[in-house]
């Protein structure tokens, strides 16, 4: 596992160096470096720990480009702590109806909880994406495949502003027209090389807002085309926005299909070099199957990408309907053990019978 | 009473507890601020025994069509697409009923609270549980000529193709009316195709309607009529109680939409914004009315509710020309 350049690193390179170099050392070493971790912890700890001092020390002429992913970065733990509550209150309301006000207390604990993060969240996501218009623009140019990955990465921070602010209030007031933004910004990037993200980015605003996209383009037939891009190169952000686009329009349909399609793509392993963008989609559609899970079961994902069933289980059949043993009988139809049972006991005498036992009632 | 009795109890009442689904319309689906009172909505109604499982809709027709098939026990969505259910109820978003927030909150609180007006919420086997504030229509003109009711005069004019009253609005004053949804809208205004548009100001920035002011159009600052977002359910599927119970909690959250009302109203630049001329007012306001009571013939609106909206007005402003020789 690559391991993150040190926060004393970065401080040297504050100290020692200047802006522009600070802005190369993010592009060519930590983006490479952080994108290897799966550890979306690591990730965010970064962010936390570097953003102010990125932002500060460099003050007369910030680093915009190293503002864009720590702040980025930074917005994840944030998100995963919101999530986290909003888990827990959810988990209230679905295991503890009988305590009526005391459990929705403590549910609305859990919501405001989940919205003070999300603004936290919301307003680093957006400093990410304010700091990617700031440097990259709202035309397109040539850029290098290295700035190509930090561009995605901030319209890719640019929507979870919108969405995070949305979960928490519209406290931060991120505009709801960014995600529209960010659309036309994902035109400046070919979606083919970056796992179907700038079309499953557009899809996801076409979608969300009435009348925003082509009118001969569905939305979810251009979700299909992005998502089976990002599943076979193995970095699956796509299909994570089509999961979370889907619940957001109530597309349940959508969204069972999305997970189950998830879940089957994570058995074909991640790019080894872009783990933590591929991990961070799996939390985002493990979330949304949480939310269904709790909902119909009270607890989380058992077995992700399988429907949550009412028996508690996954709800599928775990042999896909078919007969596991190929329709052919090992036994042959005959007793294997003769007809004799071998665990068989003597009778118990008629006053030992274990109480319940049939004809205990006779 | 012994535990082992008081556990089976517990085990029966929760395996016998039934979530009611309640549809929501948002256009912004599961992200937008609708669905975030509904959040606040769904807890209070869970500290009252009430477990709500809340489905997004992005599409409003679909949600209310699903409520009416009886695929959720209530559906929220705005008064004009619930107005089947209930025309008092709609009422409440009159033309020119209610002329100012302060007067709406005023209003929203008295009905929603006292038992006195309750009636005014059932309606056959349906019942009203809830009136928020989404904020006033607004005229978005692409020509800030355009500024009393007698510019408008052959004039195309979008209005929503589902409500007969912006259509008959649209009518009688004189514009052509183009009908068009909420896809449709905001390409219709922002490329030109049509002159006019009504809408609250919660359109502004999604829909960028900016594009279609930047060239010398306005938003004239007088609220047209007042959006509501309704909930109206089956009661038959709730406790006995609900529906009062329900908008009582509405009522107290007025203030808490409010927030989203003024931060809509606060996106638009404040030199897009103009005012009706003091003196071209009362002719407008006049003319709401005699579309107000011809809505009220048709049936559309509710005549208690117009006097009660009238008196509203009245007891704010006795001075009102209407005041005198009141009609409604």
């Amino acid at each position: 596992m690559t391991s993150f350049p040190s926060p004393a690193v970065l401080a040297c390179t504050l100290l020692m160096g200047c802006s522009a170099s600070l802005n190369r050392f993010t592009v060519k070493k930590v983006i490479p470096a952080m994108m290897q971790d799966a550890d979306l912890d690591m990730a965010c700890h970064f962010g936390k720990t570097v953003t102010s001092g990125v932002g500060a020390a460099m003050s007369r002429r910030p680093s915009q480009k190293a503002l864009i992913l720590s702040s980025g970065a930074a917005g994840i733990c944030a998100e995963l702590e919101a999530r986290e509550a909003k888990l827990a209150g959810q988990v209230i309301l679905a295991n503890h109806a009988s305590l009526g006000s005391a459990m929705a207390a403590e549910a609305t604990d859990a919501r405001i909880r989940a919205q003070r993060l999300y603004a936290r969240a919301a307003s680093r996501y957006y400093s990410a994406w304010l700091n990617a218009v700031d440097v990259y623009g709202t035309e397109c140019s040539t850029m290098s495949e290295d700035e190509q990955a930090l561009f995605l990465f901030g319209l890719i921070a640019g929507d979870l502003a919108v969405i995070t602010d949305a979960a928490g209030g519209t406290a931060v007031g991120v505009p709801q027209s960014t995600i529209l933004d960010v659309a036309r910004a994902a035109e400046c990037l070919d979606s083919d090389t970056w796992w179907g993200v700038p079309d499953a980015l557009k899809a996801s605003a076409w979608a969300t807002v009435p009348g925003s996209g082509p009118d001969d383009i569905d939305p979810w037939a251009l979700f299909e085309t992005a998502t089976a891009r990002g599943d076979a190169d193995g970095v699956r952000i796509a299909r994570a926005l089509q999961v979370f686009t889907a619940a957001n329009a109530g597309r349940s349909d959508l969204v069972e299909a999305g997970l189950a399609a998830h879940g089957a793509a994570q058995s074909e392993g991640a790019d080894a070099d872009w783990l933590l963008l591929d991990t961070y989609a799996f939390s985002v559609s493990l979330f949304e199957s949480d939310q269904l899970w709790i909902a119909t079961n009270g607890h989380r994902t058992m077995t992700f990408g399988t429907t949550p069933g009412a028996s508690g289980v996954g709800g599928e059949d775990p042999f896909g309907g078919s007969d596991p043993f190929g329709g052919s009988d090992p036994f042959g139809g005959s007793d294997p053990f003769g007809g004799s049972d071998p665990f068989a006991e003597p009778n118990p005498p008629q006053d030992e019978a274990p109480e319940g036992a049939p004809g205990d009632n006779q | 009473m012994p535990a082992f009795f008081t556990g089976l109890l517990l085990a029966a009442a929760s395996s016998t507890a039934q979530a009611q689904t309640l549809c929501v319309y948002d256009p912004a689906g599961r992200t937008g601020f609708v669905f975030d009172w509904m959040e606040s909505y769904k807890l209070n109604a869970a500290g009252q025994g009430v477990t709500l499982e809340l489905k997004p809709y992005t599409d409003e027709e679909t949600a209310v069509n699903d409520f009416t098939a009886g695929k959720c026990d209530g559906v929220a969505a705005t008064g004009v697409r619930l107005q089947k259910f209930n025309r008092s109820a709609y009422t409440l978003e009159a033309l020119s009923g209610i002329p100012n927030y302060t007067m709406l909150k005023s209003v929203l609180n008295t009905v929603q609270t006292n038992a006195r007006y309750a009636s005014m919420f059932t309606s056959g086997s349906y019942e009203t549980a809830g009136v928020y504030p989404l904020g006033a229509v607004y005229a978005f003109v692409r020509d800030r000529e355009i500024n009393d009711i007698t510019d408008f005069a052959g004039k195309r004019i979008a209005a929503m193709e589902y409500d007969a009253t912006s259509l008959l609005v649209v009518e009688r004053i004189g514009g052509v009316a183009v009908p068009v949804n909420l896809s449709s809208v905001s390409g219709a205004f922002n490329n030109g195709d049509v002159a006019a548009t009504f809408v609250p100001a919660s359109a502004y920035t999604p829909f960028e309607l900016w594009h279609g002011l930047e060239s010398g159009g306005a938003v004239v600052k007088y609220p047209l009529l007042q959006v509501t977002m309704q909930i109206v359910i089956n009661p038959t599927a709730f406790p006995a109680g609900f529906g009062a119970s329900s908008r009582t909690f509405v009522a107290s959250q007025f203030d808490v939409a409010m927030q989203t009302v003024n931060k809509a109203e606060g996106e638009i630049k404040s030199s897009y914004w103009s005012t009706m001329e003091a003196s071209k007012v009362e002719e407008f306001e006049r003319a709401m009315q005699r579309l107000r009571l011809e809505l009220r013939d048709k049936g559309s609106y509710d005549s208690d509710v117009l006097r009660l909206l009238r008196l509203a007005r009245c007891n704010a402003d006795s001075s009102r020309w209407e005041c005198a020789s009141p009609v409604e």
